[in-house]
């Protein structure tokens, strides 16, 4: 493609060549020629993007606000010379340089390399991808420049940030009944010995007591049952319905949220804990209760790709999976609580069960006033409203916990109160 | 995992200005730069001006009104070795255009101190100017009053001391107009200043589109006697002597057009690659990646200088000359009538055929991008010399 | 529609569109590149090319030049006082675009043959002291002709004073006032007389007196030397083959005096209908198509025509026009008859000589007379001087020869003409604001870090919230959450039990009463239904 400065060159070339013919002056002419001339011959080396890259990052995953780490190699293998070679790694919009830059001008020749380093911030959570890598490629006069990309991407995932709740959470006066890997001391897969029971197909070999059995005599298979690992089952409900997008990008409900959902699991996922997450918008996604560090990653991924959207009331999500809840395990709700007519009846439900819930709820006012001028009076009506519908939550058996914007997680979890 | 990517480097070459002034690709291009504008000027005004209005001939016709006003107690201030002025041929023109560069590099150089001192210097400039202006006026006055005692206006002598200032100035304003492009241009290759450049080009075109226009043959016809101080080229071709392609005053045009390219693509080369490095972020500008691909870049820019403008002039004069092999070429593939015809057409006479013959052989030469695989080739020479020093 | 199907239509309407464009641009050149067999070129060597008059006219140390594209260019001929232009059958007519006329609108109009900007051109190069010889029978020459108040019939031209070893085709025509007549098989030198206009004027009768020894000295007279004497005689026996004849045009023209130079017997005759056949009578009908010189009088067939006095020559020599009305009277078997007789211009001896005749004589005379202008009576050409042969009308053999004149032309055409000057310019400035429009470099590759600072809220609902109607129902909702009711059961509740609830008389009042309230006050009523309760 020929570039602005060529295609006035080249004009201006034939214009003088032309204007100096009707006036038969021969300067103006020769240089119109010149200038012809000039943009032919430098068409011979217009140079090429014939280049190898490849990207290294330094994590693949990391947590929002964390720093990330790129280098890029670039290499010529061919037996030409790149000529002015421009190269950018694109990196998407939400991130932020911090040291060096995505892009080098460069002029390689055969064989050679050159490295691009710089890092980048990662402010917000989500799934993302650096690349592709684009090449602008132009000979030293810039007469003559050709785009191009070449589709080299790396993809990474950015976790919502986890904060440490432990302190908080043993201040807090939210319910204990669940702190501490307490052995209930109930049959189920697990490391440490519970009791002697018959085998029932299905059971693994390895768990077959040979002795007890032989002592039996009459052939029947005796197995070593073991108790349940893990002691609590802990539920996260997750509220991404759209209303949850209330706020700025940084900052809402659903932002809020996530970071909540992340430090819970990771907090009763460490005391080894099983945990499970449940996310409603427009659909429900359900984690099984699992443990460890697997499960850690699932419910990481899981919100990291958590996007506002939907309208699914609560009572949906709690009647579908309140039968598969265990007994008595704690149900967490991050939820604003906006829009939804049947959050009531569902913690009802809920509490009814003997389940013990808890509703850390953003206040989505609070979040809608960082980016719009409520009327002083509509926002004391809706903040009473509001606290209107705290309290028939907390009413209804839920600890209710009103979290403002410019709140901390931890600091949020020690105001827990039963309205 | 961190530690997988490596951090940028520090390298002890970096790419601030400071340093990246005086390397030696930059160097080397300024001072390109500064001889192409020199020489492209001294040609433009061997070719149009020296003979018929240069600034000797102003400053001359200026002296002898001095002179004749004054009745000879009075001349022009500068000295002749200094204005050119009793010179003959080029040598009117070395001292006046060694002062513009000065002039241009001193401004260039102002520019580079730091604003609360530049304001300073021209302060003080302006100062000096109005001191040479009315300063011995005001002092002889001033004195002369304070003397006598007694408040008059200035006498007949004491004005007498405005004529020096004022024909110093008269002086330096023709001699500025003459070099107006010589200190632009200057300033602009070594002050980094577009603006500058422009300035030099923009006056050297805009002085060839008025020579284009002044001797257009209906304007030349009204400007009588005035004709007589604009050099006309004759509208025919004539003999070409210059390695039998082109006439000497065709390789004087085609000189001035190569060195203006030259002067243009060096003095923007350096300011496009000194404002690049000027935004790299702190850590790139010591990154030795950045540093050694911007060497790479100026040194291609310097070997691109000399083989692609070389190149540009030659092909240029080839293609003025073109119109001969073409003709025998033609009249071996079509009889000879058509070349003949053709060969003693008014249409060559007149640079229709030349141009026409010459598109000819640039559209040849574009062509052979396609015939000489001229990166490969470049690239391999490249390859196999990198090997042996290697 | 699909981006594929939408590709093929654009794909389907650029090809139609540029097809077109082609079409009418091939139509338009076809018009000028018409290659074919090469006639009347000063530059071929065939019997009906004109090489040996400008052969001859180099051995005199006269210059040649030629117009391959348009005699537009003889504007920049800087001597035209010295210089002669020569047209030698025009045979092609070319495209030219509307001019400026002198009444500075435009004009559509336009001549055939030259265009009016080429014919400005000759007729300025003839005020400016040149001279031009217009050599034409069946070509597009009228146009020129009409120019200085003349122009050629068209159709072919008999005669009793033909050629009749030849044919009825070759016509014989004296340079006089009279036509010459017929002895026997040739013409009768008895009736042959001096030339109406040079006799006694011509440079080379002038120097009739003098002693030449050289014929380096006779210069351009030197075809009349005979024996060291130059023996100038103005008569001139000319033969043309297949002539027409010149009639004064419908437009009189004020651009000099004109004089018949030749003109026939009265014997002559035209083929109007072109069947072979001449057929006249007293009136021009359908049986009697064809023209005769017995009932309008001898026809003429060649013209001078000067600014004021075409008697004159040297120093006082004007600008001036001969029409002959016979493009091949130069043409090499009449000019070299002799070369022709001896196979110089065919291959071998023709079967049939060709007569001897005083073209040559004409043309080096026109020539002597054009060019012995400034010579302070040398006979020798002024170093300046030129013969300019028009080849811009002339078929070429060769296809490319005929595409580069096509260049040539469309160069000189649109950096000399006026009106195509005009569209050139608004072409390069049109090219020049496309180039500015449209070619845009892509800005620099710049991260641009931007989290989007959007905000989702409902701001249609503030209003709604500052109504005293919402305000009531969120207190009420307050006062029965505070008091742990069902919604049934507030519903059902008595109004002097929530007035007990409510305590305070502000808002016991705000909900008992149903009136507007003013900004000021739901102020304060929201300010009291905050602080309710938590006492």
């Amino acid at each position: 493609m020929w570039t602005r400065k060529a295609s006035f060159t080249f004009v201006g070339g034939i214009a003088l060549l032309l204007v100096g013919m009707m006036i038969s002056n021969h300067q103006l002419m020769i240089f119109g020629l010149s200038l012809i001339a000039f943009i032919t011959v430098n068409s011979w080396l217009a140079g090429h993007g014939d280049v190898e890259v490849s990207r290294t990052l330094s994590a693949d995953n990391l947590y929002k606000g964390d720093d990330l780490y790129v280098e890029l190699v670039v290499t010529n293998r061919s037996l030409r010379r790149t000529q002015m070679l421009e190269v950018y790694d694109n990196i998407p919009h939400e991130m932020k340089l911090r040291t060096g830059l995505n892009s080098m001008r460069l002029n390689l020749g055969p064989g050679e390399t050159a490295r691009i380093r710089y890092s980048i911030r990662c402010p917000l959570r989500g799934h993302f991808s650096l690349g592709p890598v684009s090449l602008r490629f132009r000979n030293t006069f810039n007469l003559f420049m050709e785009e191009m990309y070449i589709p080299h991407h790396s993809d990474m995932i950015i976790f919502p940030q986890v904060t440490d709740i432990e302190e908080a959470y043993i201040k807090s006066r939210t319910p204990k009944m669940y702190t501490g890997a307490t052995t209930l001391k109930n049959s189920g897969p697990g490391t440490e010995f519970y009791a002697l029971r018959e085998y029932v197909p299905g059971d693994p070999f390895k768990m077959i007591n040979w002795k007890a059995s032989a002592k039996t005599g009459d052939g029947t298979l005796i197995v070593n049952d073991t108790c349940r690992d893990a002691v609590t089952d802990v539920y996260i409900l997750l509220d991404s319905r759209d209303v949850s997008r209330i706020g700025t990008v940084l900052k809402n409900p659903l932002e809020n949220n996530t970071i909540a959902a992340a430090s819970l699991a990771s907090f009763f996922l460490k005391r080894r804990d099983s945990v499970a997450m449940a996310i409603y918008d427009e659909k429900l996604s359900y984690l099984q209760p699992d443990t460890g560090d697997k499960q850690y990653f699932k419910i990481l991924s899981s919100l990291a790709g958590v996007a506002p959207k939907g309208n699914m009331p609560l009572q949906a999500v709690t009647n579908s999976l309140a039968p598969r809840f265990s007994r008595g395990s704690p149900v967490f709700i991050l939820s604003s609580a906006e829009g939804d007519g049947t959050a009531p009846h569902a913690i009802r439900d809920l509490v009814g069960r003997g389940h013990e819930v808890v509703l850390l709820s953003p206040s989505s006012v609070d979040f809608e006033r960082l980016v719009s001028r409520i009327p002083r009076m509509s926002y004391e009506v809706l903040k009473i409203e509001r606290q209107n519908r705290m309290t028939a939550l907390a009413g209804f058996g839920a600890t209710v916990i009103d979290w403002m914007p410019d709140m901390e997680l931890s600091q949020a979890m020690l105001q827990a109160r039963g309205y | 995992m961190a530690d997988d990517v490596s951090r940028q480097q520090v390298s002890v070459q970096t790419l601030h200005l400071r340093q990246l002034r005086k390397r030696w690709q930059i160097l080397a291009l300024q001072v390109i730069a500064t001889v192409a504008l020199v020489w492209m000027y001294m040609e433009v005004i061997s070719t149009y001006v020296i003979g018929y209005l240069d600034h000797t001939l102003v400053l001359d016709q200026l002296d002898k009104y001095l002179v004749g006003e004054t009745k000879g107690e009075y001349a022009i201030p500068m000295a002749d070795w200094l204005t050119g002025l009793g010179s003959d041929g080029m040598a009117r023109v070395y001292m006046p255009i060694t002062l513009g560069v000065v002039l241009g590099g001193g401004m260039a150089l102002l520019s580079f101190q730091p604003p609360q001192r530049q304001q300073r210097i021209k302060f003080w400039l302006i100062i000096a100017l109005i001191g040479l202006l009315i300063g011995r006026l005001l002092s002889s006055w001033l004195f002369g009053m304070l003397f006598s005692w007694e408040w008059r206006i200035p006498d007949q002598d004491e004005f007498n001391y405005l004529i020096w200032p004022i024909s110093m100035l008269a002086t330096l304003m023709v001699m500025g107009f003459y070099l107006l492009p010589v200190i632009m241009g200057s300033k602009g290759i070594w002050g980094l200043s577009r603006r500058g450049v422009a300035w030099a080009i923009g006056f050297t075109l805009f002085f060839l589109a008025i020579h284009a226009i002044l001797t257009f043959p209906i304007i030349f016809s009204v400007l009588g006697s005035a004709g007589a101080y604009i050099p006309q080229f004759d509208a025919q071709v004539g003999e070409p002597t210059i390695w039998g392609l082109i006439t000497p005053q065709q390789g004087s045009l085609i000189l001035i057009a190569i060195l203006m390219l030259i002067f243009m693509e060096s003095a923007f080369g350096v300011i496009r690659y000194m404002e690049y490095a000027f935004r790299l972020p702190e850590s790139c500008k010591k990154d030795p990646e950045y540093v050694r691909q911007m060497e790479n870049i100026l040194n291609h820019h310097l070997y691109h200088t000399v083989f692609f403008l070389g190149i540009t002039g030659v092909s240029t004069m080839v293609a003025l000359g073109f119109h001969t092999i073409l003709l025998n070429l033609v009249a071996g593939m079509t009889g000879s009538q058509w070349a003949h015809q053709v060969s003693e057409s008014i249409e060559l006479q007149l640079t229709y055929g030349l141009v026409i013959s010459a598109l000819l052989f640039l559209l040849v030469v574009a062509a052979m991008r396609f015939i000489v695989p001229w990166q490969r080739i470049s690239g391999f020479i490249e390859h196999i010399t990198s090997r042996q020093r290697s | 529609m699909s981006a594929r199907s939408r590709r093929i239509r654009r794909g389907a309407l650029l090809a139609g569109f540029f097809g077109t464009l082609i079409l009418l641009v091939g139509v338009v050149l076809s018009s000028y590149v018409q290659s074919g067999d090469s006639q009347l070129s000063a530059y071929d060597d065939d019997w009906n090319d004109i090489s040996a008059f400008r052969r001859d006219v180099n051995d005199m140390g006269i210059q040649t030049r030629s117009v391959v594209s348009s005699p537009l260019l003889l504007k920049e001929i800087d001597d035209p006082g010295n210089a002669t232009f020569v047209i030698s059958g025009v045979e092609k007519d070319a495209f030219s675009m509307p001019h400026f006329g002198e009444s500075g609108f435009i004009e559509f109009d336009e001549p055939d043959g030259y265009s009016t900007a080429e014919i400005e051109a000759i007729v300025d190069f003839y005020k400016a002291n040149g001279t031009v010889i217009v050599m034409d029978d069946f070509g597009f020459s009228s146009g020129l002709a009409e120019a200085f108040g003349w122009q050629f019939n068209g159709n072919q031209l008999y005669d009793s004073l033909y050629a009749p070893t030849l044919n009825s085709s070759f016509v014989w025509t004296c340079l006089q006032i009279e036509p010459c007549g017929m002895s026997n098989l040739t013409v009768d030198p008895a009736t042959h007389k001096s030339h109406p206009l040079w006799d006694g004027a011509h440079p080379c009768a002038l120097a009739a007196s003098e002693s030449i020894v050289s014929e380096e000295d006779a210069g351009l007279c030197a075809h009349h030397l005979e024996g060291g004497m130059i023996s100038y005689n103005s008569t001139y026996q000319i033969l043309m083959n297949g002539p027409t004849i010149l009639e004064n045009a419908t437009k009189s023209s004020k651009l000099g005096v004109s004089q018949a130079i030749a003109s026939t017997s009265r014997d002559a005759s035209i083929d109007v209908n072109g069947d072979g056949e001449v057929m006249v009578g007293q009136e021009q009908n359908e049986e009697t198509p064809d023209r005769a010189a017995s009932i309008e009088g001898n026809f003429v067939v060649a013209v001078e025509i000067c600014e004021s006095r075409c008697e004159s020559s040297g120093e006082n020599m004007e600008g001036r026009v001969i029409f002959v009305a016979d493009g091949s009277v130069l043409s090499n078997a009449m000019y070299d008859y002799e070369g022709y007789n001896s196979g110089e211009y065919t291959d071998g001896t023709p079967a049939v000589e060709m007569p001897a005749n005083d073209n040559r004589k004409w043309a080096l005379d026109v020539i002597a007379l054009a060019l012995l202008t400034d010579t302070n009576g040398s006979l020798e050409p002024n170093e300046n001087a030129l013969v300019i042969f028009d080849e811009s009308r002339h078929s070429q053999n060769a296809f490319l020869g005929e595409s580069y004149n096509m260049i040539y032309w469309i160069l000189v055409y649109f950096t000399s003409e006026s009106m195509a000057m005009l569209v050139l310019f608004v072409a390069l400035f049109i090219a020049f604001e496309a180039v500015v429009i449209k070619k845009k470099d892509p800005e620099p590759w710049r991260h641009v870090f931007s989290i989007i600072y959007y905000g989702f809220g409902d701001a249609r609902r503030y209003g709604y919230y500052a109504k005293s109607n919402k305000i009531k129902q969120v207190f009420l909702s307050r006062v029965r959450n505070n008091n742990a009711l069902t919604r049934e059961e507030f519903d059902a509740m008595p109004a002097t039990e929530l007035q007990q609830m409510i305590e305070d008389p502000v808002l016991v009042k705000f909900v008992f009463e149903n009136r507007d309230y003013s900004l000021e006050q739901l102020v304060t009523i929201v300010k009291r239904i905050k602080v309710w309760g938590k006492t």
